[in-house]
């Protein structure tokens, strides 16, 4: 029997001003109040983890595992160790990693913070900016329409200026926070394009459209999430941030590193927050981010294998929290299962595990990465790539 | 008279006709025809040998019914669409015909992934209407449809089988009519246990007046046991198993005995109805049981014509 | 099929994507074999590519020669019409097919199903049949109606092939056009279709106009 799964926040009543500004800030309608007792309260069903109710509380009664304040200022301390003027703080959904945001600011020497969604960071983490000796900041938030998280990036926005005229009042300079929109989206290459149609069939928000001889992406439709860039049989499809090359180069780092068993997890971005804050250790594991558990495709698990790899972890989202429509989910079980079935034709065991996961309860990842680990070192794989 | 077989002199004198079935056997073995043959002989006015029935291989149709006729029994040859195309199948009728064989069941066949030799190849060069027309146009008209004159014509008595109860029912009895206009001469249906869904298939004929038109037997076959009768209800498409008759089966002390009765009971009924010109018995491996059934039912001793 | 071949072209086709067998397909099974063959020791050098399409030479002769070069096998993912006109144009390096050539279908996307619709029987009735094709769509291919095994819309080989005949009978039903229902379709010319003999069309001076084929009944 497992334990009781710990939810990763709680609306703490006894001081609660019962202002409701977290009930009005939530965008999914997760926070209700009492009528009798006019105490609020979540549900957990539809809460997704976007960290917007604790931004909003004003009196800090909102206790969260993911990116609270001391989290986020234990970042910032190492993020600014090599004493750097200028942060970058940006989204997950439009710049998850430091290689996104190149270019696009003049400053060479960047700090950079990625975080999912940054509706949750509260006005305290601008101050401590200023007062770490920060002359800018740079926030990077993900277009209106574009925000996974429905609000998140209005919130941001709202902070911001708020934060602006916090920092005036302490004698900062309230012009060293900015703030840019950024968006990744699917780039669709007509000249390789072979009109098959299936990137149309399979999008979750329609994006692409099948025109003469080609398909083409609409771009204030697409949100990113790359399932189209995995299913493009003429691989047509780019994406930045999960191009198909790097994700190749990222699983052969993979398996020169040392440790066993070799464990490659390809992980949506939403689906698991912690991990990808923690320094890999031994080579043991190597997590994969991607946009959405549907964008690892055949191609990666395969390599992942020929390179010696023991096993593949696809961390998918739970049911009700896909943001792509339930699909993402489903194609990361289909490239599991057809990776296993073309193994199998040469006689090795593809050992892969696909892991409904959520950041909602704590240290669900972690069991799976461990139970994995467990199951491959006690029944090793037989067969190998090399 | 279209061949002057035993079976079209019965109907035309307006008797009510009586055929069977012997099951040739998985072998070249004579002995089982003649064995039946004798066993059966004037117990019905012929007897269908059948085709490659539920596409397993026997001992073909044609050979089953000379060893009939070298037994003094008509027989009722057929033949499906499944294995000839319409080359073989003209060339085997002009055969029959030559031997003696008389009386003709044309059938679309079985498809062969459901019998023993699933991997064979299809033919189905012609449907069954088709096939009708052709052998229709060979007697008739005395040459092949779209070719050469024959130096000789085939006598034939042409029948074809209909199931009253398959789907799109609505179709059946229009299907009925497309087969009398193709050549049908009499009709052998699908075994009967609900009498009331036959006899509403037969307002529809005797409605659009095809019941002048081509001679209908209804078909029949002896239950066993409650298993069999479970199972044509569950498993085998196109027959309507009443729950009556189940329960009937289900509470007999003797089921076989039960089952006989059963059938000698709907003959009964079938000779009473308007526009039913005779009986098929299909005692499929219980030849020996035809007797007793078509005596059951007051049809023996058969007449000659 | 490709044993003791170490320099494997593995070629994909764009020209159709039921299923798509382009490049990434190529790329899939380049690694697959690349993994298989390096196993047994020794230099293994397979590449993938893939062209428009490989059932035109003009079409070909654009990418493949390059492609061709040094290669000891090819296993081509076309259907069956791409290998035969890779051997063809190509002699001197065998072609292997990557894939068995099933049937000629249409995708239901939403139900998730490719079903087998056509025969290429050269005679098409579809305008007589409300659509359904009762060549490709009857196991038996009748002409006049259902036979005795339809049950319930389902053919009697399995019960995931509608009955073709219930389905033009409906919607023959649903057009009020009763030609084929009422009437009888008589035994058809099978000369149009591969049992008249290998088929075959020359094309004439104008490219897009093939020549038409005197049928002689």
């Amino acid at each position: 029997m497992e334990a009781e799964p710990k939810f990763f926040m709680e609306i703490h009543v006894e001081n609660c001003g019962n202002c409701v500004y977290c009930l009005s800030a939530c965008p999914f309608e997760a926070i209700s109040q009492d009528p009798e007792t006019k105490k609020v309260k979540v549900d957990p069903k539809k809460c997704v983890a976007c960290g917007i109710c604790y931004s909003a509380c004003p009196s800090g009664q909102i206790t969260t595992a993911h990116y609270n304040i001391d989290v986020l200022n234990s970042m910032l301390d190492a993020a600014v160790a090599g004493n750097p003027s200028t942060l970058v703080l940006s989204c997950r959904g439009s710049a998850p990693e430091r290689r996104d945001v190149e270019g696009l600011w003049e400053e060479k020497e960047l700090a950079f913070l990625s975080l999912p969604c940054i509706g949750r960071v509260p006005l305290q983490f601008y101050i401590r900016c200023a007062e770490v000796g920060l002359q800018k900041v740079h926030i990077l938030v993900c277009e209106d329409e574009y925000c996974r998280m429905k609000k998140g990036s209005p919130v941001a926005q709202q902070k911001l200026e708020a934060a602006r005229l916090m920092l005036e009042d302490l004698g900062y300079d309230s012009s060293m926070l900015d703030l840019k929109k950024g968006v990744v989206r699917a780039e669709l290459d007509s000249n390789r394009c072979i009109a098959c149609g299936n990137c149309v069939w399979v999008c979750p928000y329609h994006a692409p459209r099948l025109v003469t001889g080609t398909a083409a992406v609409d771009a204030n439709l697409c949100k990113g999430c790359g399932i189209c860039v995995a299913e493009c049989p003429a691989l047509a499809i780019r994406m930045k941030g999960s191009e198909h090359e790097e994700l190749m180069k990222a699983v052969k780092e993979l398996a020169a590193a040392p440790g066993k068993p070799k464990v490659l997890a390809m992980v949506c971005r939403w689906a698991e927050y912690l991990h990808f804050d923690r320094p890999v250790e031994g080579g043991a594991l190597r997590v994969l981010p991607m946009p959405c558990s549907g964008r690892g495709d055949v191609l990666h698990i395969l390599e992942a294998f020929r390179n010696g790899v023991d096993g593949v972890l696809l961390a998918t989202c739970v049911d009700e929290m896909c943001k792509q429509e339930n699909r993402g989910d489903k194609r990361a079980q289909a490239h599991a299962a057809r990776a296993r079935g073309l193994l199998r034709q040469l006689g090795i065991d593809g050992r892969m595990r696909v892991s409904a996961v959520t950041p909602k309860y704590l240290g669900q990842f972690e069991s799976e990465v461990e139970a994995f680990i467990r199951e491959l070192g006690a029944a090793p794989p037989g067969g190998g790539g090399k | 008279m279209k061949a002057g077989s035993n079976l079209e002199k019965v109907l035309s004198s307006g008797g009510f006709a009586v055929t069977a079935e012997i099951g040739p056997p998985k072998g070249a073995d004579g002995e089982h025809m003649r064995h039946w043959a004798r066993e059966l002989k004037g117990k019905a006015d012929a007897f269908n040998v059948t085709d490659n029935q539920t596409a397993v291989v026997r001992l073909s149709s044609m050979a089953g019914s000379i060893i009939l006729l070298q037994e003094g029994v008509e027989p009722v040859m057929q033949m499906v669409c499944r294995d000839r195309n319409r080359i073989a199948m003209q060339s085997d009728v002009l055969g029959a015909s030559a031997l003696g064989i008389k009386n003709l069941l044309c059938l679309t066949g079985d498809h062969q992934t459901l019998g023993n030799l699933p991997g064979a190849k299809n033919v189905f060069d012609v449907d069954s209407i088709q096939e009708l027309l052709l052998f229709k146009t060979m007697r008739d008209e005395g040459k092949i449809l779209g070719a050469d004159a024959l130096t000789k014509a085939p006598q034939l008595f042409l029948g074809a089988a209909e199931n009253p109860f398959g789907t799109p029912h609505e179709f059946r009895v229009h299907r009925l009519a497309k087969k009398i206009k193709a050549g049908a001469d009499f009709i052998q249906s699908q075994v009967i246990y609900d009498i009331d869904r036959f006899e509403r298939f037969m307002e529809d004929v005797r409605s659009r007046h095809l019941d002048g038109k081509v001679h209908i037997l209804g078909g029949v076959t002896p239950l066993k046991s409650a298993k069999v009768a479970k199972y044509m209800k569950n498993k085998v498409a196109g027959i309507i198993m009443p729950d009556s008759v189940i329960s009937r089966m289900e509470k007999a002390s003797d089921p076989k005995a039960e089952g006989i009765r059963i059938c000698i009971e709907t003959v009964k009924q079938l000779r009473e109805m308007k526009g039913v010109h005779g009986v098929h018995v299909m005692a499929i491996a219980w030849e020996e049981k035809v007797p007793e059934i078509v005596e059951g039912a007051g049809l023996l001793p058969r007449p000659v014509v | 099929m490709l044993q003791g071949r170490r320099r494997i072209l593995v070629l994909g086709c764009d020209g159709c994507t039921q299923p798509p067998r382009g490049l990434r397909e190529a790329q899939t099974y380049r690694t697959l074999l690349e993994m298989a063959l390096g196993r047994k020791g020794g230099e293994v050098d397979c590449v993938a590519g893939t062209v428009s399409k490989q059932c035109d030479t003009a079409l070909l002769a654009q990418n493949y020669p390059e492609l061709v070069k040094g290669r000891d096998a090819v296993l081509s993912l076309s259907c069956a019409l791409g290998v035969q006109l890779l051997s063809l144009q190509y002699p001197e390096v065998p072609v292997f097919p990557g894939q068995n050539t099933v049937f000629l279908g249409y995708e239901h996307r939403d139900e998730g199903w490719l079903r087998e619709a056509c025969q290429a029987c050269g005679d098409c009735v579809l305008g007589e049949t409300g659509g359904i094709c009762p060549v490709a769509r009857c196991s038996k291919s009748l002409l006049n109606g259902p036979c005795g095994g339809s049950h319930d819309g389902k053919c009697e080989v399995r019960d995931d092939i509608p009955c073709a005949w219930q389905l033009i009978h409906d919607r023959l039903r649903q057009l009020d056009r009763n030609e084929w229902i009422d009437g009888i379709v008589p035994p058809r010319d099978w000369r149009s279709s591969r049992d008249g003999g290998v088929r075959y069309q020359k094309k004439d001076e104008d490219w897009n106009e093939p020549a038409r084929k005197e049928v002689k009944r």
